[in-house]
């Protein structure tokens, strides 16, 4: 359980960080509703991964049949909470609705840049 | 929208002919696939008789393929001739 | 959005069960299985959140009143409803392939989890595509446009796409699994099976990427107006055509793709052999894919 923690964390601070940097680098060049939704979908996108991280142990030893209802309602319990800064950015113009859908990705964008670099450096160290 | 017998006809034909051509696709597509996985599992097992699986399997991918240029020569029918 | 949770949740299960058998078969791993488990599940499920983005763009955007803006929301949302079950599906496989493999090969855990994650991004680019054309009905001012034939070309675009990428999603996530377990058995074979993988993975996209191709032309090309029912039949007929067509090929050039990977990984010396024989059956099997696009470009185009 503590690994996962720590999967968790590492990813969760990596995609803040990044979403805050480039954020506040839109609100600094004038872009401040581009700004505000990359930072709200990324706060929601981070939410979202701890809870599915906290459901999944009570997915395990299981029937399948009792699996695959329990991934139905984890799946619609975190749909609900992912609606929420989609609806919030539709309804107001403080924030841009494409920016907090770049937001909501940035973990699994975050998780996939990080193992794309780790696959080109152990091909490197390879040839070297 | 004025709507006359030749006009539904020909409206259905061109349905008729996509509707034809889709479906037809979809059989023809996994067979072939399943034929060509068995090949390379057999050529994985066997490597030696490389030419020989390669050649059944074009062989049995053509005649499952038979079934897909049916449909489209139905679906051409459709489009060109009624 | 429906039919994406649906198709999300099939993989997530599928993904669990695989990860029960594999606590299972070595208990001491379960917090290594769980991580790979839970990233995986992260990419899996992008595919359902853009289809709810959709949902929540055609619920709560205000559009403005047009004779074809109940035919751009439909074909949005079928056009990113089916695109989001194949990918959902079709990720869940690798991920499952990969929670067992750790449990066979504890040592391999990080070069597993990678190979999972390339080979379940690709699963998800035909829902990216899906994602592409549902923005593009929903921004564009179709309103100039004559509205009997366009109506037509509207639907189609959006059920070309979105059933094209059913196929390609499921086909993907077929040779993405055979690389995971391969990955497992043969941790020494992990280079030429991950790049087999993608070049695999790559045929199977390409009838998605038609399907793509016939929607862009369906939304972008202008029609003559026209007051007879054929020629909107034409574009609808077009539509359905290649996106029903762009299932089956995708599907069986899965098969073939997830054979030759499996076999890669067991028998490293004929490399060359199993390619080129993959390559050739995906080109047999990618045959009735073409007749379909022509078919569709010849609905457009001809008549």
């Amino acid at each position: 359980m503590d690994s996962l923690r720590e999967t968790q964390k590492k990813y969760c601070s990596k995609a803040i960080i990044g979403a805050i940097f480039v954020g506040f680098f839109f609100i600094l060049a004038g872009q401040k509703p581009v700004g505000k939704g990359l930072i709200l979908g990324t706060v929601f996108s981070i939410v979202n991964f701890i809870i599915m991280g906290e459901m999944i142990p009570f997915r395990i030893g299981q029937s399948k049949n009792k699996t695959f209802f329990f991934s139905l309602i984890s799946i619609f319990s975190r749909y609900i909470l992912l609606a929420v800064p989609l609806i919030i950015a539709i309804k107001f113009d403080q924030y841009n609705l494409i920016s907090v859908v770049f937001g909501i990705f940035m973990v699994q964008l975050f998780i996939l840049a990080d193992h794309l670099l780790r696959l080109i450096t152990s091909i490197r160290r390879k040839q070297v | 929208m004025a709507i006359e017998g030749a006009d539904i006809v020909k409206a259905a034909a061109f349905l008729g002919a996509g509707i034809s051509m889709g479906v037809g696709a979809i059989g023809p597509g996994v067979g072939e696939g399943m034929a060509a996985a068995k090949a390379c599992e057999a050529i994985g097992k066997n490597p030696k008789e490389a030419g020989l699986l390669t050649r059944t399997m074009l062989v049995g991918q053509a005649v499952s393929e038979s079934t897909g240029i049916y449909s489209l020569v139905i679906a051409l029918l459709l489009l060109f001739v009624v | 959005m429906g039919f994406g949770a649906i198709g999300a949740a099939i993989g997530e299960g599928f993904t669990a069960a695989s990860a029960n058998e594999a606590i299972g078969r070595n208990p001491k791993l379960s917090g290594d299985i769980f991580k790979s488990m839970l990233v995986g599940q992260a990419i899996a499920e992008s595919a359902s959140i853009f289809a709810l983005v959709i949902a929540m763009m055609l619920l709560f955007t205000n559009f403005p009143a047009h004779t074809l803006t109940p035919y751009v929301l439909i074909a949005a949302g079928l056009c990113m409803g089916f695109g989001a079950i194949g990918s959902g599906v079709g990720s869940g496989f690798p991920a499952g392939a990969a929670c067992k493999g750790m449990a066979r090969q504890p040592e391999v855990t990080g070069r597993l989890t990678t190979n999972m994650l390339i080979g379940s991004a690709v699963c998800q680019t035909p829902a990216i595509f899906s994602l592409v054309v549902s923005f593009i009905l929903l921004f564009t001012d179709f309103s100039v446009r004559p509205v009997s034939p366009t109506w037509a070309a509207i639907l189609g675009a959006g059920i070309s796409s979105g059933l094209g990428a059913i196929g390609s999603g499921l086909g993907g996530g077929l040779v993405a699994e055979a690389s995971c377990d391969g990955v497992a058995r043969q941790p020494l074979t992990a280079t030429p099976v991950t790049n087999v993988m993608l070049l695999g993975q790559a045929v199977t996209q390409t009838t998605a990427i038609y399907a793509l191709l016939v929607s862009f032309i369906l939304m972008f090309k202008s029609f003559p107006t026209t007051d007879l029912l054929a020629p909107p039949m034409a574009l609808l007929a077009s539509g359905l055509c290649m996106g029903i067509g762009a299932i089956g090929p995708a599907i069986g050039e899965g098969f073939a793709g997830r054979s030759a990977v499996a076999w890669i990984a067991r028998n490293q010396e004929h490399i060359a052999d199993l390619t080129r024989l993959m390559l050739v059956g995906q080109a047999v099997a990618e045959s009735t894919g073409i007749y379909s696009l022509v078919v569709a470009l010849v609905l457009i185009f001809v008549v």
